[in-house]
């Protein structure tokens, strides 16, 4: 009698709750073993860039929110320093404060929302109840400053939507006083655990150039030991006034990405409680007639400024004739926006450079020769949100 | 390096190659003059140069101009990690035009180049997996251009249940539907 192996087609998603939301990979097994991956995107395809071209720029601020949207803030200030960009915008500091504070609330957020679910995705249970209940505190913080928890639109065009409240910066103060303490527990939980360890040292490496070429950004690529990070290599919206130091590893393994991303909760624990001590007093929106609405008081004396609010709010203003590409540091790594104008108050082109689409298109070589288990591992590891790869 | 000096650099290797550049808002944009053989040559160079090093492709765009000829802007958009300096190269391309794949040279315009291909219609040569990525394989149109609606229906016929046929990544022709194996077979 003759045996013979054949290798056998799985297909997982686009409806499973390991792959954080609708991916499908289609999986050729040896056994236990992937032999080849192929995944699959678009299933939360949105046309948002089609969208876009059919928006002014105020409306498009709450679009950008469900791209990454665990982590909105960082999304609606790489929209907002495009759209700045081309209309030479100088945002006042005491809102570039602001914008840093919310975008690493949500860098916090979309950290501690991938922790809970990747030890979730791993078989440890208890990690996700301590980070949500944390994640709360930074939720509260966004919701008492712009009202909304989950996507805020905090940000405004040339500066952010309303002032804070003193009740604002004592939560942030409380934040940054109970989180080190927060993080300590999250690495008593895991950090040398001897199970998770077990399952994630090894697995899913990739080298520093490789990393590269693929695509890799953010923390993915930084645990290759590649110290790339926007907020330092381009600093926008004064990240250069902080001191903050970018986390590597050395491996390029799932354990490395782990360690990174814990560092950057410190790391942005540190920015944010620097900016809420440094905060500079003066205006939150940029003093430019053309895209800054006049506030109620004058609106209501003066019709000239009633004209301008309205015109504002229902024709938006001119995107002038130009290109650019306008780069942040995602919560997933390098979130880019290339932004073509031509005069009219809609951007001629927009396209968005998601750090997550090309973290996918590395997943094939990333699961090649592991387990079915290690697939999932491997996912939760390089942190996507399909609502960013799929626009 | 600032941009002066990467054009240079760029300039002296390959005096044809930049038919104009531009420093909009501090950025150094390349619009190239190359095809076939030269161009990869020239995005060859730019990774491998010493001194230049653009190892990471962060992404490639495009622009519909129509009713301008040539239609399309092609966008590379490279970054420097060992001089942080970030490059952005134009490529005119024409309608029906087909520009050589890069994926060769940085693995992440594999899935770059597919999307281009998806939402624009911009066809790449020699590209290993050239296929549909955001809209199903059935999709017809390109979204992108600007002679596509921004609304408006028609019938979707990916999958038929009666034969329980699906497209998939796997089969020989990516285009022919492969039967979906039976799991208790």
């Amino acid at each position: 009698m003759s045996t013979q192996t054949k290798t056998m087609l799985l297909n997982m998603g686009p409806h499973h709750p390991a792959t954080h939301g609708v991916l499908r990979l289609e999986l050729e097994l040896d056994g236990e073993t992937i032999v080849r991956a192929e995944p699959h995107v678009g299933y939360l395809h949105r046309g948002f860039e089609k969208m876009a071209e059919y928006k002014t720029a105020q409306q498009i601020i709450p679009l950008t929110d469900r791209l990454d949207y665990s982590a909105a803030s960082v999304n609606n200030l790489g929209f907002c320093g495009a759209v700045e960009k081309l209309l030479g915008i100088d945002v006042p500091k005491r809102a570039q404060y602001l914008r840093v504070i919310m975008a690493e609330l949500s860098r916090i957020m979309a950290h501690q929302l991938w922790l809970g679910t990747h030890a979730l995705d791993i078989g440890a249970m208890t990690p996700i109840f301590y980070t949500f209940a944390d994640r709360e505190l930074a939720m509260e913080i966004t919701e008492e400053a712009s009202g909304y928890r989950l996507t805020p639109s905090y940000l405004r065009i040339g500066g952010v939507s309303q002032d804070i409240t003193p009740e604002f910066v004592r939560k942030v103060r409380e934040f940054v006083h109970k989180m080190p303490q927060a993080i300590d527990g999250y690495h008593q939980l895991l950090t040398q655990n001897a199970i998770w360890m077990k399952r994630t040292k090894g697995i899913g490496v990739i080298g520093p150039d490789t990393a590269l070429s693929y695509g890799l950004t953010g923390p993915s690529l930084r645990g290759s030991g590649i110290a790339y990070d926007v907020r330092k290599s381009v600093p926008y919206s004064s990240y250069h006034d902080f001191d903050f130091q970018i986390p590597i590893g050395e491996d390029g393994d799932t354990y490395d990405r782990y360690l990174v991303r814990m560092e950057e909760l410190t790391q942005s624990v540190r920015i944010i409680d620097q900016a809420i001590e440094n905060l500079p007093s003066g205006q939150i929106m940029a003093d430019n007639p053309w895209t800054t609405n006049p506030d109620l008081d004058s609106v209501r004396q003066n019709v000239d400024d009633l004209i301008r609010r309205f015109k504002i709010a229902s024709q938006g203003f001119s995107i002038p004739t130009g290109e650019t590409y306008h780069a942040v540091e995602g919560a997933k790594g390098e979130l880019g926006f290339y932004l073509v104008g031509n005069g009219e108050a809609h951007p001629y082109r927009l396209k968005i450079r998601s750090p997550g689409y090309y973290l996918v298109s590395a997943l094939p070589y990333l699961i090649k020769g592991h387990m079915i288990a290690d697939v999932i591992t491997i996912i939760g590891s390089i942190d996507i949100v399909l609502g960013e790869v799929d626009r | 390096m600032d941009n002066n000096q990467v054009l240079a650099a760029v300039s002296k290797a390959f005096p044809q190659a930049v038919a104009s550049s531009d420093q909009p808002y501090g950025q150094l944009h390349l619009t190239l003059s190359l095809e076939g053989k030269d161009f990869l040559s020239f995005m060859r160079f730019l990774r491998d140069d010493q001194s230049l090093g653009y190892t990471l492709l962060s992404d490639i765009s495009a622009t519909d101009w129509t009713p301008h000829t040539p239609r399309f802007d092609l966008v590379y958009i490279l970054y420097s990690v060992t001089n942080e300096h970030r490059l952005v190269l134009h490529v005119p391309v024409d309608e029906d035009q087909r520009v050589p794949t890069v994926s060769a040279i940085w693995h992440s315009a594999n899935w770059g180049e597919r999307e281009v291909y998806d939402l624009m219609g911009i066809p790449f040569d020699q590209h290993p997996d050239l296929r549909r990525i955001l809209t199903w394989d059935s999709y017809q149109g390109h979204p992108l251009r600007k002679d596509f609606p921004l609304e408006g229906n028609y019938d979707v016929d990916d999958f038929d249940f009666s034969t329980m046929e699906v497209n998939s990544a796997f089969s020989q022709d990516p285009n022919q539907p492969c039967q979906i194996p039976n799991a208790l077979e």
